[in-house]
Order: C-alpha cells, then sequence, then structure tokens
C-alpha cells in the first residue's frame, strides 16, 4: 500500500514545527523529534521523504526527522504487572505470573517531542 | 556559528484534526445525532452491510450516510437507490476520511432533520484509525475471507472501534478461519469491544446488529 496517510501526518507535524519555531524565533530547523507507539503503522523514510518536500522553502527544509518508536505497554489481568509486550503474535504472557489475559495501557502514543533550532 | 537551541514541544500530533473532531461531536450531540465510522478493507461487505442495516433502520429513524469512496459513486449510488440520501465524498487519492472532510460534509446536511448518520470509510486498516472524525462509535467490519491474523496485523484499528461486525460468516463453513482465535486476539487489544457475527447472505446476525444500533440512535436521540 502507498503509505500516504505519512503524508497527512507529515503535514500536520511540519504545521506544529513551524509554529514552533517561529514563536522561538529561530533562523532554521535543524532537527525534529517525533515519538510514535508502536501500534502506529508509520515509517520514518516516508515521513522524511513527505517532509522534503513539504517543507521546502521554509525554514525547515532540510531538517532531519527522527522517529523513536515506544513499546506498546500491556497490564496484566491478573496482578497488574506492567510490562511490554509484541502484540502482533500470539505468545503474550505476563513475566510475572505467566497470566496471558492482558490489557492495553499504552502503544498508541504519537507526538513531536522537541526540535532544535538555530 | 549559531548554537543550536533544543525547544521541547510534546505536542500531539494531528491535535488540529483532534479538535475539529470534537467540536464535530458536540455540534452532533446538539443536534441529537448519532454518527458511526464504519471501516474496514476494500472489499469487507462496507456497502452491502450498510444497505441492510438501511433497509432495517430506514422506517424508524431518519438516516443519512456519507460515503468516502476514493473516486466513484458507485456506493452512494446504491445507497440513493434505497431512498436514503447520501452524501458522496470525494477523496481523490487520500487513504481516509479527516475530520476536515467530514466537517464538509456535514455542513451539506440539515442535521437536526436527522436521528443516525453512517459514515463508510475508505477501505483500508490502516490510516482511517488513525483520523478521529467526531463519530459517536467506531465500528470495523472484517469479513471472514480476510483471514483470522488481522487483528495480529493491523492492531491500531482494532484497539481503537467500539464494535467489531465480522461479515461474510456464510464462508465459515469449509474454511480454515478460526473464529474462537479472532475474538481471543481482538479482545486481548480491546476486551471492552462488542462482536457481532453477520452474513448478508443469510441475513445471520444482522437484527442482533440492528437492535445494537437502535439504542445507540435512541440513546442519542432521546
Amino acid at each position: 500500500m502507498t503509505p500516504i496517510h505519512e503524508l497527512a501526518i507529515t503535514e500536520a507535524v511540519l504545521k506544529i514545527v513551524l509554529k514552533y519555531a517561529e514563536d522561538n524565533k529561530a533562523a532554521r530547523v535543524v532537527s525534529i523529534h517525533l515519538q510514535a507507539g508502536e501500534l502506529r503503522d508509520l515509517t520514518e523514510e516516508w515521513i522524511q521523504r513527505y517532509f522534503d518536500y513539504l517543507s521546502r522553502e521554509t525554514i525547515a527544509e532540510g531538517a532531519k526527522i527522527s522517529l523513536t518508536r515506544i513499546p506498546v505497554q500491556v497490564t496484566c489481568q491478573g496482578c497488574q504487572a506492567s510490562f511490554s509486550a509484541d502484540i502482533r503474535t500470539d505468545k503474550i504472557e505476563c513475566p510475572e505470573c505467566g497470566n496471558d489475559k492482558t490489557e492495553l495501557t499504552g502503544g498508541d502514543e504519537f507526538l513531536i517531542e522537541s526540535i532544535e533550532v538555530i | 556559528m549559531d548554537k543550536v537551541r533544543l525547544i521541547d514541544i510534546k505536542e500531539t500530533i494531528l491535535s488540529d484534526n483532534r479538535d475539529l473532531a470534537e467540536q464535530i461531536r458536540s455540534n452532533l450531540k446538539e443536534n441529537k445525532v448519532f454518527m458511526l465510522n464504519m471501516m474496514a478493507s476494500p472489499g469487507a461487505g462496507k456497502t452491502t452491510l450498510i444497505i441492510e442495516t438501511l433497509r432495517r433502520l430506514k422506517d424508524k429513524y431518519k438516516v443519512a450516510v456519507i460515503e468516502g469512496d476514493i473516486e466513484s459513486q458507485v456506493d452512494a449510488d446504491k445507497v440513493a437507490a434505497e431512498g436514503v440520501s447520501a452524501v458522496q465524498l470525494r477523496t481523490g487519492g487520500a487513504c481516509h476520511l479527516d475530520a476536515p472532510m467530514l466537517k464538509e460534509a456535514l455542513d451539506t446536511l440539515e442535521l437536526s432533520a436527522l436521528d443516525a448518520l453512517l459514515i463508510e470509510n475508505i477501505g483500508n486498516l490502516v490510516c482511517p484509525a488513525e483520523f478521529d472524525l467526531g463519530e459517536s462509535c467506531k465500528v470495523v467490519v472484517l469479513s471472514v475471507p480476510e483471514g483470522d491474523d488481522k487483528a495480529l496485523k493491523y492492531p491500531l484499528i482494532f484497539s481503537v472501534c467500539d464494535v467489531l461486525v465480522i461479515s461474510k460468516a456464510d464462508y465459515l463453513a469449509g474454511s480454515d478461519f478460526d473464529l474462537e482465535l479472532l475474538v481471543e486476539r481482538v479482545r486481548r487489544l480491546n476486551p471492552s469491544i462488542r462482536i457481532f457475527t453477520t452474513s448478508c447472505k443469510t441475513g445471520a446476525g444482522l437484527d442482533l446488529w440492528c437492535s445494537w444500533l437502535s439504542d445507540q440512535i435512541e440513546a442519542a436521540t432521546a
């Protein structure tokens, strides 16, 4: 599938970045740090590619994007222990008590953590 | 040389979309309209399910449909053939509906004259899950031929939806689709999700689904 939703997401990123850069009287944006939970289907490569295109002739042109993935957090419904898990498999088991009944408690995060400007 | 400064932002991406979706949600609430956002892969049977749902509910409630098909008018025409008004959103190449598109569609409708709105989102299990439209309820439709592994492959959509409608249940016989395993996978992501198993071919499960939907519409319009 064409990774087109990254385009809409990158537009949103650029808008927020430019707002903060201008508020901070920056001359240029050097880098952008994004965080996304593992539940989000995103590829850094496509965000960068769309960003390079969308940011032309703005002070964010040339900025380098880094995407940090946040592991999915689940909570054991038995003992309430919280642990990270790969939810794309069937092998989810509480490391504390062995229970396989878990609840998602994180992994859908999606934010601009920080930017570096000059 | 100028010094590099670090600016902390910690702002949620898509906050603009979320804010507009909240406006839509409160506007619908004011007008007592229930709005359903139906999402699925292409071919899962969204349009057929909508048509069958309209046949059961259209005499009881004032319903309109918002069609988010990519470039054709086909689905909107099928809905119009049922005597129900349909707004066709031509999304060009977009792979999902977002709140600004929805607002555009809602602006063409007389909300106070409606009880319920059904949105047929663009066929795709990835992007639509990311965008809040201001709906009252999110539904994902998964057809049996797609396989029981979809909850593993597309966890986000199953984790954000309130309801899962399993469609084309008539294909269950003779297939290796493990319904129990699918339910287990989905509940792991979303313990409170409501699940309906349906077949538009045999009619199985449709009355149950529509009776649940009626209760939601009643609650929203009360």
